[in-house]
């Protein structure tokens, strides 16, 4: 389809990957798909296209370090996890991104990044920076200060929120859902993924937000939420699933690999409108 | 309430790099070492290190720290990954866990912001993690600008109701010990350390954790 091959022109790519993606079901780390997920964003980059990795995975990884069956029902209990995991987790990527000469960054934000113009300005400094070194920035949620639980929402909200930031052109969500369906796969077996979306309209963000009817795993209301901010900037946004890494090569070759939210390109999009919830923090 | 006696390790650029700028790996070994031993003596420690800047540009092959903020701060979220690393690999040696902790300096002035630090920073010291803590640059410029942690130090005493601060002298391990309230400073060798902190805490174990504790520099935050 035509709108999907206008995504090979993509030059500056946001990749968010959730901790379904980086971790198996017991919460352990799957390296094996860290290394498909390392290689394939080292490839691209020698394309000279520039990445940004959101990433997940901080509490999973720190619950592991520490041996612990279930998380910490308590904000400390999970903040303390985050900043033990977060700390595994950057030294597991730099680990993997080393071995194919591809420097990385870390970047931990806040919802600052929205709200206060001065932090905003620094994050986008140093982002900017960074992708002028040829360095990935790996960026995660500051879980250790966050005002509260659920600051961003989750990674969804803070990658797109990324992506306007570092003026992306496209932002790739990958979690363990396909894309967006037609209508709830477990129910209804001529489901069908939905390859160009075009238009967010009020059935299908019911549609998401609906608990019963949600599609696949869940999570998509998030997801829309992340759509939602990027059109506000002109951002494409892809919907995969990250099982296979090797989609987000297919994704930027313009292959059709999940559903696409589409959008034409805003010239100079520049700052959005802010709209966001929660602005009485901070 | 009964806990372990705190002590936050303030660590410079001069604890870990030779005279060469170079990262000194007798020192960082020396350093963790002094740590993971006060924490089996029973003692929790936060570290609030520096380093990241300099780390960040020696990995980017950058003879000089960069001179303009930006560069900085792009040196500073390549090598606070480095330095984060850093820290796991030499501590595991000793199979002492570790946090990173990023602040910025409304963590004084923000409320909630402020007890979750706390409370975080609790959790980590309760279970015998070693926080290392360091001021979150890609997003904040206050220790970038003033080219010292010192105030984070104090701000992190704070937090964690300190009992004492240690910082290292000019002399190679000898550190001064710095009561809470500024009470008292002494001079001593790493190995004094653990039986001078009991005794500033009150030559027990455990700490009365009362609410005189060093001073919160709120004057520093970047409002």
């Amino acid at each position: 389809m035509e709108m999907w091959k206008e995504l090979a022109t993509c030059s500056k790519i946001v990749v968010k990957v959730g901790t379904s993606t980086l971790s198996y079901p017991n919460g352990r780390l799957n390296y094996q798909r860290l290394v498909r997920l390392a290689d394939t964003l080292a490839k691209i980059q020698l394309t000279g296209r520039k990445i940004i990795l959101v990433s997940s995975g901080a509490i999973a990884v720190g619950a592991g370090r520490l041996g612990l069956a279930s998380r910490p029902a308590d904000l400390a209990g999970k903040q303390a996890l985050a900043a033990i995991g977060q700390a595994e987790l950057i030294r597991i990527y730099r680990r993997f991104f080393e071995a194919r000469e591809q420097q990385v960054a870390q970047v931990l934000l806040t919802k600052d990044i929205v709200i206060r113009p001065d932090r905003r300005e620094n994050a986008r400094n140093t982002l900017f920076e960074l992708l002028n070194m040829n360095i990935i920035p790996i960026i995660n949620e500051n879980d250790t200060v966050a005002t509260d639980e659920i600051e961003f929402g989750d990674n969804d909200t803070l990658s797109a929120y990324v992506a306007e930031l570092a003026e992306a052109d496209l932002l790739i969500l990958l979690s363990d859902i396909d894309g967006l369906f037609s209508a709830d796969p477990r129910k209804h077996s001529d489901a069908k993924i939905i390859p160009v979306v075009c238009e967010i309209t009020k059935d299908l963000e019911r549609s998401a937000a609906g608990a019963g009817s949600g599609f696949g795993t869940g999570g998509m209301a998030t997801k829309i939420e992340a759509v939602r901010i990027c059109r506000n900037s002109g951002i494409k946004v892809v919907i995969a699933n990250g099982a296979n890494p090797d989609i987000i090569s297919n994704i930027i070759a313009g292959r059709e690999s999940g559903t696409l939210f589409y959008c034409s390109r805003k010239i100079n999009a520049g700052y959005t409108d802010m709209n966001i919830r929660n602005t009485d923090t901070v | 309430m009964q806990r372990k006696v705190r002590i936050v390790f303030k660590v410079e650029i001069d604890t870990l790099f030779d005279d060469n700028g170079k990262l000194s790996p007798r020192k960082t070994e020396q350093l963790t070492m002094v740590c993971a031993d006060l924490q089996n003596s029973g003692i929790s420690i936060a570290l609030v290190s520096s380093g990241a800047i300099a780390l960040g540009a020696g990995k980017l092959g950058q003879e000089l720290i960069p001179l303009n903020i930006t560069g900085k701060q792009a040196a500073a979220a390549v090598g606070q990954a480095e330095l984060i690393i850093m820290y796991q690999d030499y501590f595991d040696h000793y199979d002492q866990t570790l946090a990173q902790v990023l602040l910025t300096r409304d963590v004084t002035d923000n409320p909630v912001r402020n007890r979750n630090a706390r409370n975080t920073l609790a959790c980590l010291l309760d279970q015998g993690i070693v926080p290392v803590i360091n001021e979150n640059d890609s997003v904040s410029t206050s220790d970038i600008i003033l080219n010292d942690n010192y105030p984070l130090v104090l701000i992190v005493a704070s937090l964690t109701d300190a009992d004492a601060i240690v910082v290292n002298t000019y002399e190679e391990g000898r550190f001064l010990l710095i009561k809470k309230n500024f009470s008292e400073i002494i001079e001593l060798d790493a190995g004094e350390l653990p039986d001078f902190i009991f005794e500033f805490a009150g030559g027990k174990m455990e700490s009365e954790g009362d609410i005189e504790g060093f001073p919160d520099f709120t004057q520093y935050a970047d409002k």
